[in-house]
């Protein structure tokens, strides 16, 4: 444990599958040569195969007893290859309708390959049956874990989780690009920038928190999906939901690196029973998925949260359905509340 | 190990064909994986466990030195020529040499702590070979230096790599071996296999170090 | 890697090493947040439903990225606030303006149309072959065979679309209003309140008790504004999404009800069919707010009139049988009544009962009230019956009906979506019944919202007509009714404004067969369509432009897309595209259309122009964008645009010696005086678009005192008011500080009469062609097989990705998705065409078709496939595109335009484009 430790808890029944989050990362700090495929930031439609695909069956993370496990290293197939298109065969080259704007997998050396796979494949897709169809938006980043599967697998220390929030961070100078720690992350939240040969991810726009800034995620989803702030602050929205009314639970608990990304589960409206009726008994998305992505204490979770849903629909308050709201939105992320317009940062002189 | 003094200049013996190198004496060195339970990390040790590297069994070196500068010859069979990676989980061929740069300096390990090695390091996808000073594992300090030379081939199924250093110890990194003419060291080796996803400490290796004597 | 990230990077390269250049590699990253300017931008020129604030960073001369400016107040304490505002789109236009869509010269066609083949042109060459062109036209054929389409795809609410119909108007262009060639027209809506663009703020929605998201899917399509709904469940409303497929917004629904493709109607009837049956009705508001209360003639079907009854009477009288004093009582405040109140006063209308009344000659007749044939109309729709119908359980009729009438509040956000269907009248009419029933309409946090608009001024004239008057207090306020009536006047008497779809019917031979043909309409019509269409335009219910055998010789626009959004574009681009003799666009982006055209002129991108958002409702706001670096390449922002064009008419008219022209309603135009006039006198030029944001915000009552200048350096001003009534701006409510906005509150609150016929909400429509459809009340008539025999609906929908196709190409986005256009299918439907996930297909129909790689889903109900909105054309196989399939039948009633609220104006009561439900099949593409 550090001495404070930074944390998200990220509302699942706020969530819009709109990715301005993933946008608003990729344009910060993502925009350069070697990250054209990067998305620190993603928002998987699930059930669905996540980013890379089939990211929870890559291994890595540790066992009941602390001990590392294996982890796949993925390709740039699997995270989804950034693709190129054919703008000026199309606008200029003279070719008319035989010639039409679509994607081409950059790894196929010129060949017209259409992709197989990208970051977000899956969107919208889901799973069941119709009319019991389900699905719902996951956005993950690195989780900054309390016990990082990545600090543990670096043989060069080249990961340091910061003591005054918690911060896991990758020396970019020291980092020599083995990509242990992509292995190693059961989140497979780092990425491999073969311009630089090093190995990236989610810095937690350290800069921004440097000014008081909140993470541009965090300031940018216009879902107020995101609560951010310091876990050990009892005071904070998100000590209170994870804490105090314990409806905001970490993804892949049994990953074991403690991660410090919470999220509130998702609801679904009830599924239909053989007759076409409203089947309230039986929950749309099955209990059993979600447990084998938020553990047994989505259950409580999600009981809480209904519990509490339901006092407000008789009219009565909830204080964790006013801080879900968030009635004032720079309340969910105290006390990062500074505005980055209003900041005057010139680039340093080189 | 010996290594001969000839009288050609270094353009030359950067070059596998010359005939210089085709007189040299060479050495059999014999690898092996480096031991898995010193893999720095558990991570590294778990993941390994069961999945065998350093498969590369012997190296053919020969060594020479011209007064000015010194090179090594080493040749060892890799049919696979990682020379650059085409994605992200690929990694390249690569090859070093490493010297104490005081007696008791352990081999394996690559130094410890106050007991430093310097090795000259090249990877097939990088323009020049890099020398590096590490005191342990984990420790190391990459630096890029002007006075390491290399060339490389990949032919019928063999790296063939030469990879030298001006004698020269002006400007010299800190932690570079000074070798002489006439002086003596120890000298180790080690190969990764691109193919088999080897970096780091995840390598073939000289468990021991070999004599090394430069003619005068 | 983005572009602008790609250009700072070869910047830093060049001045050497750049950001390598800091010390540790923490630096690196904070030296990469930084910036030299922070400037306000919004998507000035987007078509999109909201109005986002945003801080540019401008970083070497490059606009690096965009954040949103989160400066919106809470309106109070007990509803959350607006930030913040934006999307990923909004936040990535400085991904697109740099990209390789971007038109950076003038550009002249050397091949055929759309073969792709251009040269680089000057500026002042391109302007000049335009100028004589159109010269040539206006002196021919005048001016009206010169057509002008301002969007929607990309219009600013200044100064750029303000300039560019100030010279349109001065030409005398035919203006075509594309409200409904968008499909964004709700004509139910306008059939039932003779309005529609009302709405209020989206923090409103959070007053709501009962939200139904029906016909719209505002995950997808209102970023900013949704979480309102999602929050509003967290404090105890509940959130029911009515939709066929599992769609973005069901996701967060408290219940799902998944109807049959266009059977929405019949699921409305059903719940005010169990509402009337168990009483639940607000009868008050219903006897007060509606025409239901009306006596209809048992005889003809009509309502009884004063004309009827009385000598001399009038035809916009109309009578209720009052119980309190058992007699016949003409009702209040319809059109035929001085006094445009709704007040009963001591009246009792009764809601059942049967009369009789003695006619003119003497014949006496039975008349009963309006209900009685509604409720013969909702014993069709028992819940029994709706369920075999829409395939939603009765039981789950019952559970909604019963929860819509408890509510203290329900709201329906109905958006667009309805608008796109051949029925979509029924629809909407079925719906507003349901509130209406309820008392839900003009209430806070209720009745069913669709979108308006703040009332800026859309001129920089000081001396030309500015807003109609501002909002006052009821007895002061200009009343609704005569300011419609008042529109419809001047759009008669001076407007070459021309309904989109009609004109199409009208101009292009191709389109018009495809409308023309039997099988896609309602088989309750009995007469050939083209005998309704013929109709209609010699009654001049649709004024279409140029007449007289004249044809559409020239065509500029604004980027907005035409072949990718009319419908059948393969019969139109040989029709009425073949026969223009010069097509001209200006955009910042390649479209579909724009290879098409013969001159593409470069518009300034958003960031590098002044400019006003579409100024909508949704938040109390007027956003702004400040121009934050030079136009890119030879761009020019279209004031401009505008301002060059005329100096060069005007210069090639001198030259010419051209004389003065008359258009169609006898005005003289004078091309040697046109750049003087667009100027007003001098008064603005090429460089004056903020002078003129200056003046538009003088004449703008929504920002009350607020200047440019004070806007421009906050990015965003809150309004003060709606700003005056008018054909987009049907607040009918006052802005209160310090409380939520909704919409209708002067014809509930103040009992103002609506500007309908009866000046009520009327679910009766007494008109012949209603009558003679069957649809003189609401009811539910399934949609016709457009397309021919096939067994699947293509429907659609607003895409998360795109606002129309303006991100639709862009690369950062697109590897965000497939990377190409996607239909959605169900797993079954899949199955049985032997389609796989990523498979190709070909979907077709009589009409046409196009290639498609599926995604195999099953949130898609069996019998539907989705295709979502607004892919290019040249993202597909040969070009072809989604709306190939579509035939766009016009439904005949929608021509009608001699009823009050059935009359044609701007953007009110004319066809829609029909965009949804058009029958297709698939077959896998080997």
């Amino acid at each position: 444990m550090t001495e404070r430790q930074l944390a998200f808890v990220f509302d699942l029944n706020k969530c819009l599958g709109c990715q301005t989050c993933t946008i608003s990362c990729k344009t910060l700090w993502t925009d350069q040569p070697g990250m054209e495929y990067m998305w620190w930031n993603i928002v998987n439609t699930m059930p669905g195969r996540g980013t890379p695909r089939d990211r929870d069956q890559m291994g890595g993370g540790f066992d009941a007893e602390g001990r590392a496990q294996a982890g796949v290293l993925p390709s740039a197939k699997d995270f989804g290859e950034a693709w190129d298109f054919n703008y000026d065969e199309v606008f200029y080259e003279g070719k008319g309708q035989s010639a039409h704007l679509h994607p081409r997998s950059p790894s196929a050396n010129g060949k017209d390959e259409a992709p197989e796979w990208g970051p977000n494949w899956d969107e919208d897709q889901g799973a069941g049956d119709y009319p019991n169809s389900y699905y719902f938006y996951l956005p993950t980043i690195c989780m900054h874990c309390t016990d990082p599967a990545c600090l543990a697998a670096c043989p060069r220390q080249a990961i340091s989780k910061r003591e005054e929030d918690g911060i896991v961070l990758i020396d970019e100078d020291r980092c020599d690009g083995y990509r242990f720690c992509m292995e190693a992350c059961p989140y497979k939240r780092i990425y491999f920038n073969p311009d630089r040969f090093i190995s990236q991810k989610c810095v937690m726009c350290f800069a921004r928190l440097e000014q008081g800034v909140a993470p541009a995620c965090v300031r940018q989803c216009p879902g107020r999906v995101r609560h951010f702030g310091y876990l050990d602050d009892e005071e904070s929205d998100i000590f209170k939901l994870v804490k105090t009314w314990k409806v905001a639970i970490p993804l892949h608990p049994e990953f074991g690196t403690q991660p410090n990304v919470y999220y509130v589960p998702p609801l679904a409206p009830p599924r239909f029973d053989e007759n076409g009726e409203i089947d309230e008994e039986n929950p749309r998305i099955p209990m059993d998925y979600l447990r084998s992505l938020f553990g047994p204490a989505v259950d409580q979770s999600l009981a809480t949260l209904k519990l509490e849903m339901e006092k407000t629909r008789q009219g009565e308050k909830s204080e964790l359905t006013d801080i879900l709201i968030a009635y004032k939105w720079q309340n969910m992320f105290i006390p990062f509340v500074e505005d980055p317009g209003e900041l005057s940062r010139p680039a340093p002189k080189s | 190990m010996r290594v001969g003094r000839v009288d050609t200049r270094d353009e030359e013996l950067l070059s596998p064909e010359s005939t210089a190198w085709q007189e040299a004496a060479v050495n059999e060195v014999v690898l092996s994986p480096t031991p898995l339970e010193l893999q720095p990390t558990d991570y590294i040790r778990v993941s390994r466990n069961g999945r065998p590297y350093g498969a590369v069994s012997s190296m053919r070196v020969s060594a020479l030195h011209n007064g000015d500068s010194v090179f090594f010859h080493l040749v060892w069979q890799d049919d696979s020529e990682d020379r650059a990676i085409k994605d992200i989980n690929q990694f390249v061929d690569g090859a070093a040499v490493m010297f104490p740069i005081v007696e008791d300096a352990p081999l394996i390990g690559m130094g410890i702590q106050g007991k430093p090695v310097n090795v000259w390091m090249w990877r097939a996808d990088w323009e020049r070979p890099k020398n590096v000073a590490a005191e342990g594992m984990g420790t190391t300090q990459r630096r890029d230096d002007p006075a390491l030379s290399s060339a490389v081939r990949h032919a019928d199924g063999n790296w063939d790599l030469i990879v030298g250093r001006s004698l020269e110890e002006r400007d010299a990194p800190p932690g570079t071996i000074a070798l002489a003419p006439g002086a003596a060291s120890k000298i180790g080796f080690a190969v990764w296999q691109g193919s088999e996803q080897e970096r780091a400490g995840l390598k073939a290796f000289s468990p021991a170090w070999q004599d090394l004597e430069l003619d005068a | 890697m983005t572009e602008a990230g790609l250009l700072l990077h070869a910047l830093a390269e060049k001045k050497g090493g750049g950001s390598e250049s800091y010390g540790s590699w923490e630096d690196l990253y904070r030296g990469k947040w930084t910036w030299d300017r922070v400037v306000k931008g919004t998507c000035n020129r987007a078509d999109c439903i909201a109005a986002c604030s945003l801080d540019l960073f401008v970083k070497d001369g490059i606009v690096w990225r965009e954040e949103q400016n989160a400066i919106y107040d809470q309106t109070n304490e007990a509803v959350p606030d607006f930030n913040p505002r934006g999307c990923q789109k909004g936040i990535c236009y400085s991904d697109l303006m740099y990209d390789a869509s971007r038109i950076k010269y003038p550009l002249r066609r050397v091949g055929e149309r759309g073969s792709g083949k251009w040269e680089r042109i000057s500026w002042d060459e391109a302007l000049t072959e335009i100028s004589d062109k159109v010269l040539d036209v206006c002196k021919e054929d005048g001016p009206e065979s010169i057509i002008y389409d301002f969007g929607t795809t990309n219009i600013d609410f200044g100064p750029g679309t303000p300039a560019e119909q100030q010279l349109t108007r001065l030409i005398g262009t035919t203006s075509l209003d594309e409200w409904a060639g968008v499909g964004d027209l709700p004509m139910g809506a306008i059939q039932t309140w003779g309005l529609f663009n009302a709405d209020g703020t989206s923090d409103d929605w959070f007053n709501a008790d009962t939200i139904l998201v029906w016909l719209g899917n505002p995950v997808y399509t209102r970023v900013p504004d949704v979480h309102f709904m999602f929050e509003a469940r967290y404090k105890g409303a509940e959130v029911v999404t009515i939709a066929p497929d599992y769609n973005a917004t069901v996701v967060h629904s408290d219940l799902w009800v998944n109807p049959r493709v266009g059977t929405d109607a019949a699921l409305a009837l059903a719940m005010c069919n169990v509402i009337v049956e168990e009483g639940l009705q607000k009868d008050r508001y219903v006897q007060e707010q509606t025409d239901l209360p009306f006596l209809v003639r048992e005889d003809a079907g009509r309502f009884l009139r004063q004309s009827d009854i009385a000598k001399d009477g009038k035809d916009d009288v109309f009578y209720v049988w009052d119980l309190a004093t058992k007699s016949l009582q003409e009702a209040p405040g319809t059109m035929g009544q001085p006094d445009a109140s709704l007040d009963l006063g001591d009246l009792d209308p009764a809601m059942e009962g049967d009369f009789e009344v003695e006619l003119l000659d003497g014949r006496k007749v039975t008349v009963r009230p309006a209900f009685l044939a509604l409720k013969k109309r909702l014993d069709e729709y028992t819940p029994e019956r709706a369920a075999e119908i829409t395939g939603v359980a009765a039981s789950t009729i019952r559970r909604l009906a019963r929860r819509v009438a408890e509510s203290p509040a329900t709201l329906i956000f109905c958006s667009w979506g309805a608008c796109k269907h051949y029925h979509m009248d029924l629809v909407q009419r079925s719906i507003i019944l349901l509130l209406a029933l309820t008392g839900n309409t003009g209430k806070r946090g209720a009745g069913m919202r669709i979108g308006a608009w703040w009332n800026m001024s859309l001129s920089y004239d000081k001396a030309g007509v500015g807003a109609l008057a501002a909002a006052g207090a009821p007895a002061e306020r200009p009343k609704v009714r005569d300011l419609e009536n008042l529109m419809k006047t001047l759009m008669k008497a001076n407007s070459s404004i021309s309904p989109t779809m009609p004109f199409l019917y009208k101009h292009d031979k191709g389109y018009a067969k495809l409308v023309d043909t039997p099988g896609y309409h309602d088989p309750d019509l009995k007469r050939p369509i083209s005998e309704y269409m013929q109709e209609a335009f010699d009654k001049d219910w649709m004024p279409v432009y140029p007449r007289d055998g004249k044809s559409p010789r020239v065509f500029l626009y604004t980027g907005m897309n035409p072949l990718r959004r009319w419908p059948a574009p393969d019969a139109i681009r040989e029709n009425l595209w073949a026969n223009f003799e010069l097509i001209v666009t200006w955009d910042f982006r390649m479209s579909s259309s724009g290879m098409y055209s013969d001159i593409i002129l470069p518009a300034a991108g958003w960031h590098e122009k002044s400019g006003v958002k579409f100024t909508q409702s949704y938040v109390p706001y007027i956003c702004v964008g400040e121009q934050a670096v030079e136009p890119l390449y030879e761009s020019k922002n279209e004031f401009d645009i505008m301002a060059k064009l005329a100096a060069t008419l005007e210069r090639r008219a001198k030259e010419r010696e051209e004389a003065p022209y008359k258009d169609v309603f006898g005005n003289e135009h004078d091309p040697t005086d046109i750049a003087r006039l667009w100027s007003l006198d001098g008064e603005f030029g090429e460089g004056d678009a903020e002078k003129a944001l200056d003046v538009q915000f003088e004449l703008s009552d929504p920002v009350g005192d607020a200047t440019w200048a004070e806007a421009a350096e906050k990015g965003a001003v809150r309004v003060t008011s709606t700003g005056g009534y008018g054909p987009i701006t049907a607040i009918t409510n006052e802005v209160e500080e310090g409380e939520t906005l909704y919409p209708f509150a002067w014809f509930v609150r103040d009992k103002e009469s609506w500007p309908t016929l009866t000046g009520r909400q009327q679910f009766y429509i007494d008109h012949p062609w209603f009558l003679e459809a069957g649809e003189e009340l609401p009811t539910h008539k399934e949609a016709p097989p457009a397309g021919g025999d096939y067994p699947l609906r293509m429907t659609g929908g607003h895409t998360r990705w795109s606002i129309h196709a303006i991100w639709r190409s862009n690369r950062t986005l697109l590897r965000l998705q497939r990377g190409e256009p996607v239909m959605y299918i169900s797993t079954q439907d899949a199955a049985a065409r032997g389609l796989d996930d990523h498979d190709l297909a070909l979907v077709h129909n009589d009409v046409g078709g196009f290639k498609v790689r599926v995604k195999l889903a099953p949130s898609v109900q069996p019998g539907q496939v989705v295709m979502y909105h607004a892919w290019e054309p040249y993202q597909f196989e040969q070009w072809s595109g989604q709306q190939a399939v579509n035939p766009s039948p016009l439904k005949p009633l929608h021509l009608v335009g001699d009823y009050v609220q059935l009359s044609y104006r701007f953007a009110l009561a004319q066809p829609s484009n029909i965009s949804r439900a058009m029958t297709v099949e698939l077959t896998k593409v080997e």
